[in-house]
C-alpha cells in the first residue's frame, strides 16, 4: 500500500481563507449598506401615459398591458398612505393596461368595482368604468358594473338605467332584464317598475322568464295598490294608518295581498311608504355604505352573504342581486 | 443542389450542437415556468397572460438565437478560415444560400420545439387555443426575415459586434416604425413624412406580420390575410437573399 499524505500548499490555504473571509463578509457588508440613508426607499408611483406606451409597445402590446394589469391587481393588497392613493395607483396601472389592450375586461372590474368601498372611491370607480365604456362599448359587464356602483351609492334610478343598457346586449344574463323593477321600487318609483315590466312581458318569449316577470309584476302592483289605499285612508281619516291591517279594518281592502318575494308587506310610517319585509339595514354614521339587504325571495335568502359584490364575470352574488333566482 | 443541402445541414447541425442553442432551450424552459407564475398572478386573465407571455418569450428567444448564432458563427468561420474551405468546394452563391437555409431550418426546429412545449403548458392549464400555433408560424416568418438581415450585415461588415448591433436595431426599428410614422404624421414636416413613409415601405412591416394580440384571444386572421402576409414575408426573404448573393459574390474572404 502506498502511504499518501494530503498536502496543502501555502497558496491553497491562503486562497481558501480568503474565500471563507469573503463568504462571511459579503452578507455582513450587504446588511450594513442597507442601513445607509442615501438609498431612497420611497416608492415612485409613476405610470407613463397610455399614448406613450402605445408608441413604445412594438409588437408586444399584449405582454406590456399584462404587466400593468398584474401590477394594478397586485397593488390592491399593497400598503399605501391613504385609501385615495391606493385607488389612484391601481387605476393608473389598469388605465395603462386597458389603453394598450381594451379587451382586458377584468381590468375594468378591478378598477371600477373591487377598489370601490367608500363614496369617493365609488365615484372614481364609475369614472374608470366610463373609460371602459368608451374603449369597449360592446361589453355588457361594464354597463352592469356602473349600475352596481350606482346601486352602492343608492342612486337606484341610475342603477336601473345602466342595468337596462346592460340587459340590451344579447349575451347579457336574463336576471338583468327583470332586476330593474326592484331598483325602481327602491327608488320609490314602483309605477315605473310596473310600466317597465309590462313592456318586458310583451318582448320576452321564454316561459320561465315570463313566469318570473309576472311574479314581479304582481308584487309591484300589490305595492302600488296598497299605497293607493294608504292615500285614501289619509284622506278619509286625516292620518296615516298604524299598519296595513287598519286598511282592512277600515273597509278599504278585503285582505292584504300575499307578498310573492318578501316576508309580507308592511307600512313604513317613518318614510310613509308600503314596503316588502326585506330592506336596507342602515349603517351607523361614518361607516362605509355597505349594503346588507335581503332582496331575495324567501326560499333563496338563506344563501346570502352580507357583502354585496358582483363576481368578475358579471353574475352577481345573490346578496346584491335583487331577485336573481333566475 | 446537393452541395446547397450539405451546407444547410452542416450549418444546422453545427448550430444545433452549439452550447448557445442549448442555453436558449434551457432559458425557454425556465421562461415557461415564469409564464405559468405570471398567469397565477393575474387574477381574471390568467389564460390571456399565459399566452401573451409565452408568445413574447418565444419570439424574443428565437430572435436572439438566430441573430447571435448566425453572426457569431459567420465571423468564427471567417477567422478560423473554415469559410475558405467551404468556398474552395462550393460556389459563393451556394455557400451563402445554404447558410441562410440552414438557419431558417434551425429557427423552424426551435420554434417547433418551443410551440410544442408552450402548447403542452397551455393544455395543462386549460388555456390551449390553436391560434397560438398560427402565431408561432408568423414568428417563424419574422425570424426568416431577420436571418436575411443578419446575413446581410455579416457580409457587409468586418466586425461581428457591428453586424450584431445592426441586425438587432433593424429588428427593433421595424417593430417601432409604426409609432414613428404616427409621431411624424402628427408633428413632422412634409419631408420627414415622406422619408419615414418610404422607410416604412422598405423595412419589414413587423407590426403587420404580428398576430400575437389576436391569437391570445383565440382569434384567427382571415385566409386572405394569412396568405398575403406569407407572400410578403417570402418576397422579403427572397429580396434579402438576392442582396446577400450580390454582396457575398463580391466580397473577399
Amino acid at each position: 500500500m502506498v502511504n499518501k499524505s494530503i498536502h496543502f500548499s501555502k497558496k491553497g490555504i491562503l486562497t481558501f481563507l480568503v474565500f471563507l473571509a469573503c463568504t462571511s463578509l459579503v452578507p455582513f457588508s450587504s446588511r450594513y449598506i442597507q442601513k445607509f440613508r442615501f438609498l431612497n426607499n420611497e416608492r415612485i408611483l409613476y405610470v407613463p401615459p397610455g399614448e406613450y406606451l402605445e408608441l413604445l409597445r412594438g409588437g408586444f402590446r399584449g405582454f406590456l398591458s399584462d404587466m400593468y394589469y398584474i401590477r394594478g391587481v397586485l397593488s390592491i393588497t399593497d400598503e399605501f398612505k391613504t385609501q385615495k392613493e391606493m385607488v389612484w395607483w391601481v387605476q393608473e396601472n389598469l388605465r395603462a393596461a386597458v389603453s394598450l389592450d381594451p379587451d382586458l375586461t377584468q381590468a375594468y372590474f378591478f378598477g371600477g368595482v373591487v377598489i370601490a368601498n367608500d363614496k369617493e372611491s365609488i365615484q372614481k370607480g364609475i369614472e374608470f368604468l366610463h373609460l371602459g365604456l368608451r374603449l369597449s362599448p360592446r361589453v355588457w359587464e361594464i354597463h352592469y358594473w356602473i349600475g352596481f356602483d350606482y346601486f352602492l351609492l343608492r342612486d337606484y334610478l341610475k342603477a336601473a338605467q345602466y342595468y337596462q343598457s346592460a340587459s340590451r346586449f344579447s349575451d347579457a344574463p336574463n336576471f338583468l332584464k327583470s332586476n330593474q323593477a326592484m331598483l325602481y321600487y327602491q327608488a320609490g318609483r314602483a309605477q315605473m317598475g310596473i310600466l317597465y315590466l309590462e313592456g318586458l312581458l310583451r318582448s320576452v318569449k321564454d316561459e320561465k322568464q315570463l313566469e318570473w316577470i309576472k311574479l314581479k309584476l304582481e308584487w309591484l302592483k300589490n305595492i302600488v295598490l296598497l299605497e293607493e289605499k294608504v292615500s285614501q285612508f289619509k284622506i278619509r281619516f286625516g292620518r296615516s294608518p298604524q299598519d296595513l291591517d287598519e286598511l282592512v279594518s277600515s273597509g278599504l281592502l278585503n285582505n292584504i295581498p300575499d307578498d310573492p318575494f318578501g316576508k309580507g308587506y308592511y307600512f313604513d310610517g317613518k318614510n310613509q311608504a308600503v314596503k316588502s319585509a326585506f330592506e336596507f339595514v342602515p349603517k351607523k354614521k361614518g361607516e362605509n355604505p355597505q349594503i346588507e339587504m335581503n332582496p331575495l325571495p324567501p326560499e333563496s335568502s338563506a344563501s346570502q352573504s352580507s357583502r354585496s359584490m358582483p363576481s368578475p364575470k358579471g353574475e352577481p352574488k345573490k346578496a346584491n342581486c335583487p331577485n336573481c333566482k333566475e | 443542389m446537393k452541395k446547397f443541402f450539405s451546407i444547410s445541414f452542416l450549418n444546422f447541425l453545427e448550430t444545433a450542437k452549439d452550447k448557445f442553442f442549448f442555453g436558449i432551450i434551457f432559458f425557454f424552459i425556465f421562461y415557461l415556468a415564469f409564464c405559468i407564475f405570471l398567469g397565477k398572478l393575474s387574477v381574471g386573465h390568467a389564460d390571456k397572460v399565459l399566452r401573451d407571455a409565452g408568445l413574447a418569450g418565444i419570439e424574443l428567444s428565437a430572435i436572439i438565437l438566430i441573430v447571435f448564432s448566425f453572426v457569431l458563427n459567420f465571423f468564427r468561420e471567417k477567422e478560423n478560415r473554415i469559410l475558405e474551405v467551404y468556398l474552395s468546394n462550393v460556389s459563393r452563391s451556394t455557400c451563402i444560400s445554404g447558410k441562410i437555409a440552414g438557419y431558417i431550418l434551425l429557427s423552424f426546429f426551435y420554434l417547433c420545439f418551443s410551440a410544442l412545449g408552450f402548447g403542452a403548458a397551455l393544455w395543462l392549464y386549460n388555456s390551449f387555443t390553436k391560434a397560438v400555433f398560427l402565431a408561432v408560424y408568423f414568428i417563424f416568418l419574422k425570424t426568416a426575415i431577420i436571418i436575411g438581415f443578419a446575413a446581410l450585415f455579416s457580409c457587409l461588415f468586418s466586425s461581428a459586434v457591428l453586424a450584431l448591433l445592426c441586425t438587432l436595431f433593424v429588428y427593433i426599428g421595424s417593430e417601432m416604425l409604426p409609432s414613428a410614422v404616427s409621431i411624424i404624421e402628427a408633428y413632422g414636416n412634409n419631408v420627414q413624412k415622406i422619408f419615414v413613409k418610404a422607410l416604412y415601405l422598405f423595412l419589414p412591416n413587423m407590426d403587420k406580420i404580428d398576430i400575437k394580440a389576436l391569437a391570445v384571444y383565440g382569434k384567427f386572421p382571415t385566409w386572405e390575410q394569412i396568405s398575403w402576409i406569407t407572400f410578403y414575408c417570402l418576397l422579403y426573404t427572397l429580396f434579402l437573399w438576392l442582396i446577400n448573393l450580390f454582396i457575398f459574390r463580391r466580397k473577399e474572404y
